[in-house]
């Protein structure tokens, strides 16, 4: 069965395919994969936004797409927040010449990604918001309808998965978050140091860390980074 | 347009109401019960719902009689309305002098009654059976189609408010749980950020410190933690 390779007529066995996968899909097993096969993008990106579960990344198909992902939750604005919070797709097909006035400094962020097509469609059970799976195109290029339903039929599978992960994980919360390629656990543990430097409160620590990343160019990641590394310290 | 069309129309936008609004479920039962009445060839009709463990409960009827209460069956546990709240199928008794084979326990309080049909509707969305509509008439015969068309329409209604509501308290707790479950592993790395600068450790000795505290003390380490960020707990 084909496994990303369009063939004339083989476009539905894609999506069957996709489909299929997704529905199967285990603990740990790659969510991102599926999208890019079924559509025929160049990668994706999915993540958590806001409450309940948090902003984190779970999983992303290369480097570009993880920075897609990590522009949007550091700045707290961008296409995935949109399409989320409206439930709806927000689709650019051309993210460079975008008309859209909603999320500035996204989109002068992604300027340096070099990416054509960013498609970001929410994810959500019900009146429960999960996140975004963002697809990105390297090339400027319009979705079809057809396309546009397919990733809306995986969406709604992979809110689905996502969801019963997190309600399987609920009672466990005693070692803290999980670490993984994408995990934001290190800026939780940053916030933590500086409101013990500045004896500030903690969301007021992450507010200065983000404050720093931004102002210095550089991800919240990397300020984090650095604090923990006893690099940075914001007292002195 | 008849009076009963009205009335009937005016049952479906009353129902239609509470896919839209809150609304409490026995009122919406009431409802539905007393629109059956006024609106069908029926002398008075009953709801059972299927509860958790699968017990039934007459939730709303037209009358407080004995006889009729009993009939819907949740005494003797079985019975026509019994049947279609939990099979999901019509069950319909043109004449309720003949159950006495299928269900002997059930012809027996038939007989007392006075009613002389019966026409059960399930209430039912795909695979989810919520309970039973169950509509008596004072004579014989089976109940005229448009009748049963339109009663099996408002039993519909009614039940996709019903699982619609359910879905909805359901997704208030799981919202909350997980927002509590996430608010609890924030605060622990938080903590261990905290501890490690204060004490000058790396996070691993930190997050020992933590767990010494909480097995020693006999709380979650979340809670620990909060109150150590707090400022509440120095360790």
């Amino acid at each position: 069965m084909s496994m990303g390779m369009s063939l004339p007529g083989d476009d539905r066995a894609a999506f069957a395919d996709a489909l299929a996968r997704l529905s199967a899909a285990r603990h740990g097993d790659d969510l991102c994969g599926p999208f890019i096969g079924a559509v025929q993008v160049t990668g994706a990106a999915i993540s958590t936004l806001g409450r309940p579960l948090g902003s984190e990344t779970i999983c992303a198909s290369d480097r570009t797409a993880a920075r897609i992902d990590e522009i949007q939750i550091d700045l707290g604005e961008g296409p995935c927040w949109d399409a989320l919070s409206r439930r709806r797709p927000v689709l650019e097909s051309d993210v460079a010449r975008t008309t859209s006035t909603n999320w500035p400094n996204a989109r002068e962020a992604f300027r340096s990604l070099d990416v054509g097509a960013i498609y970001s469609f929410p994810l959500y059970v019900g009146e429960l918001s999960v996140g975004a799976v963002d697809l990105y195109s390297d090339r400027p290029r319009d979705l079809t309808a057809r396309a546009v339903a397919d990733v809306t039929t995986l969406a709604e599978i992979a809110s689905r998965r996502i969801l019963q992960r997190a309600l399987d994980d609920v009672e466990h919360t005693e070692d803290g978050l999980p670490d993984g390629p994408h995990s934001r656990r290190e800026m939780h543990q940053a916030s933590g140091m500086v409101a013990a430097q500045l004896g500030i409160e903690v969301e007021d620590a992450l507010l200065a860390l983000r404050g720093r990343a931004y102002s210095t160019n550089r991800t919240v990641a990397q300020v984090a980074e650095d604090v923990v590394a006893r690099r940075l310290r914001f007292d002195v | 347009m008849s009076t009963r069309e009205e009335h009937l129309l005016r049952t479906v936008a009353k129902l239609a109401d509470s896919l839209v609004d809150d609304f409490d479920i026995v009122d919406l039962l009431q409802l539905l019960v007393d629109g059956c009445t006024d609106i069908f060839d029926a002398t008075a009709a009953g709801i059972l719902l299927v509860g958790p463990g699968r017990q039934l409960e007459v939730i709303a009827s037209t009358s407080e009689r004995s006889e009729l209460i009993g009939l819907l069956q949740v005494r003797v546990g079985e019975g026509p309305c019994v049947e279609a709240a939990l099979t999901g199928e019509i069950v319909s008794v043109p004449d309720l002098r003949y159950t006495t084979d299928k269900w002997p326990r059930f012809a027996v309080d038939a007989h007392r009654s006075g009613y002389a049909s019966l026409y059960a509707i399930p209430m039912r969305l795909r695979d989810s059976v919520i309970g039973s509509l169950n509509l008596f008439r004072d004579r014989t015969g089976e109940l005229n189609r448009a009748d049963a068309t339109a009663a099996k329409t408002l039993a519909d209604i009614a039940t996709i408010s019903i699982l619609q509501q359910r879905l909805a308290e359901e997704s208030v707790v799981a919202q909350r749980q997980l927002q509590r479950a996430l608010d609890s592993r924030v605060v622990i790395e938080q903590a261990k950020g905290y501890i490690a600068f204060s004490h000058d450790i790396d996070m691993d000795a930190a997050f020992r410190l933590l767990r010494t505290h909480a097995r020693s003390s006999q709380l979650p380490i979340s809670a620990v933690s909060a109150d150590v960020i707090a400022g509440r707990l120095t360790l």
